[in-house]
């Protein structure tokens, strides 16, 4: 199984590529682009990657097992991601927390992470990466069961 | 009588001490102070047990059996029990069991791997990581014995150019990896053991075969290939056995290897350890050759300046037509320490003025009655007809008459390597079985 980035990322990467003064540092972007077009990172992306930022394989893997956002496993539920940064644990993101895991853990991965930069609508969480804010149990109801 | 261990019935007599019982029925019960021919003395409280109708537990050295006692040595509250006897046994222990002698027969080690307090006093829990990894090329990992030096990291970005180290994940679960399917795999990586500080990576040819303080170290030079990379012979000598050599390790020197060993000539050492016969021990045997008419000799370039020097004087005064052909392996050499020429002093040869002609040396050795060969590796597994073949070897020969002689492990000496560096390298402290060439041949004068 081969990796090749589609045709719109392609052109991304064009446009990219003008911009760094050295390719090592299209990694992080590109780590991104694969993310988006998969779901999460292959192998093969990484080796990709490799070929494009001239850099060893090694370094791709090391950059994209630092980050936690980078997922290097295909996941076979959908992600719901809860803040649990400050401003959504005072706003009771803890609640929101034990409802999911009570109820949903084994239809979605529930993961807990930091802050997104979302605290005006605390407590959050994500869906597949988008934004669920002034979260409520009932709320939570509604989207999850509906999808 | 009977009494009740572990719920299993077991016989004895009245007034046995319930720790003899134990003992000889074979119930597992850990004891320091209690020996049976020194009898009890009841101080270390190791043997602890739970006796059915008791408060407390008690120690089996000091409980005499009776009719339909109950005991349990297994529970969990004796085991907690005796974790923390072993605790307070342990807070002024050294803890210094790498280089105790008891270690592997003591009670304090035994009992601690069955009772110990495997779970740190921490809050946190520690990480665990991964055990003996296999990275490739004879390379162990230990991510849990590391300090994440990035020595090994630094050294296969910047040296090798390779990049199969890095680290992977952050904070305390960062650790050394290989990327899954991308093993170590360079013709240096052996050197990232050398590199490592601590006990992370240890080489699959080393490991587990000795303690590196009982190793001696001598200053050499690898006899591989040209370079003359400067390393330390590491060998010992152990009771009824010859000296051994473990392993070679590189010995810095600015100018040629800096601090590093290709993994051929790191792992060279092994044919200093080949056990091989000698034909003869006499000199005499080998006077009775010199007779014979029209002579040829070989000698191998890897010998160093002085036994080159000896031969040289040893075959003009008997008339002996020398040479020396070097050793020269087009698939060996790369863009680093490697080098197509295998032979350790070919520049010294051409100093002393040695003939390196391989058709001047061909034709002479189509008149010739004797061939004497000085340790050349062409002529050990290769006999030409109808001649006389005499060896001076460090090595096993396929035909011909062998003298054993000493291999550079045993000789002190001067090579010059390929960039014209003249270079001294010295023997192991045990004197070898076989002699020397240069003290042979002034024999034979």
């Amino acid at each position: 199984m081969s990796f090749s980035f589609n045709e719109t990322n392609n052109l991304k990467i064009e446009l990219l590529s003008k911009r760094y003064p050295q390719k090592k540092a299209l990694i992080l972007p590109l780590l991104w682009l694969a993310q988006k077009q998969e779901g999460f990172i292959s192998e093969e992306a990484m080796v990709k990657i490799s070929e494009l930022s001239h850099m060893p394989y090694m370094h791709i893997y090391s950059v994209a097992s630092f980050y936690s956002m980078f997922r290097l496993v295909k996941n076979e539920k959908k992600v719901v991601e809860v803040c649990r940064t400050l401003s959504c644990e005072l706003n009771g993101s803890q609640v929101i927390k034990k409802h999911l895991l009570e109820n949903y853990s084994d239809k979605y991965e529930i993961l807990e992470v930091e802050c997104m930069g979302a605290c005006g609508g605390a407590p959050m969480c994500t869906l597949e990466g988008k934004y669920i804010e002034n979260v409520t149990p009932k709320m939570l109801d509604e989207v999850l069961n509906a999808n | 009588m009977k009494i009740l261990v572990d719920n299993t019935p077991i016989e004895c007599q009245e007034g046995e001490l319930l720790i003899d019982v134990l003992i000889n029925n074979g119930v597992e019960i850990p004891h320091f102070c209690y020996q049976q021919d020194l009898g009890m003395d009841g101080n270390c409280r190791m043997c602890m047990v739970e006796i059915k109708g008791q408060k407390r537990p008690q120690i089996a050295c000091d409980t005499f059996v009776c009719e339909n006692l109950e005991v349990s040595t297994k529970s969990e509250k004796i085991n907690e029990v005796k974790r923390s006897i072993l605790e307070l046994e342990l807070l002024n222990h050294p803890v210094d069991c790498p280089i105790c002698d008891q270690a592997g027969e003591c009670k304090l080690q035994d009992y601690y791997m069955d009772y110990g307090l495997y779970e740190s006093h921490l809050c946190t829990p520690k990480t665990k990581k991964g055990k003996h990894i296999d990275l490739g090329s004879n390379v162990m990992l230990d991510q849990e014995r590391c300090v994440l030096c990035m020595r090994c990291v630094r050294f296969t970005s910047n040296i090798t150019k390779t990049g199969e180290l890095g680290v992977i994940g952050r904070g305390d679960k960062a650790k050394i990896a290989v990327a899954p399917n991308h093993p170590l795999n360079n013709s240096y990586a052996m050197n990232v053991v050398e590199l490592c500080p601590v006990g992370a990576l240890t080489s699959k040819d080393f490991r587990f075969q000795q303690r590196v303080w009982f190793l001696d170290s001598a200053k050499s030079i690898c006899h591989g290939c040209s370079r003359g990379c400067n390393i330390f012979i590491d060998y010992n000598e152990t009771k009824y056995t010859d000296e051994k050599v473990y392993r070679f390790r590189a010995r810095r020197n600015k100018e040629i290897n800096l601090s590093f060993l290709c993994d051929f000539g790191r792992l060279s050492y092994k044919e200093l350890n080949e056990k091989f016969t000698s034909s003869t021990w006499h000199v005499e045997t080998f006077k009775e050759y010199l007779k014979i008419e029209k002579k040829v000799a070989l000698a191998s370039p890897s010998l160093s300046l002085q036994q080159l020097q000896a031969i040289k004087e040893f075959c003009e005064k008997n008339s002996i037509a020398l040479y020396s052909l070097p050793y020269v392996d087009e698939s060996f050499g790369d863009d680093w320490l490697k080098i197509n020429d295998r032979s350790a002093n070919f520049a010294g040869v051409k100093e002393l003025l040695i003939s390196t002609c391989q058709n001047d040396f061909e034709n002479s050795l189509k008149d010739a009655n004797l061939i004497i060969n000085f340790d050349h590796n062409l002529l050990k597994s290769h006999m030409p007809e109808n001649k006389q073949l005499l060896h001076f070897s460090t090595s096993k020969c396929d035909y011909g008459t062998v003298y054993a002689i000493a291999n550079f492990a045993h000789e002190n000496g001067t090579l010059i390597n390929c960039d014209g560096i003249r270079q001294e390298y010295y023997a192991t402290k045990y004197r070898c079985e076989t002699p020397r060439l240069v003290e042979l041949l002034e024999e034979l004068k």
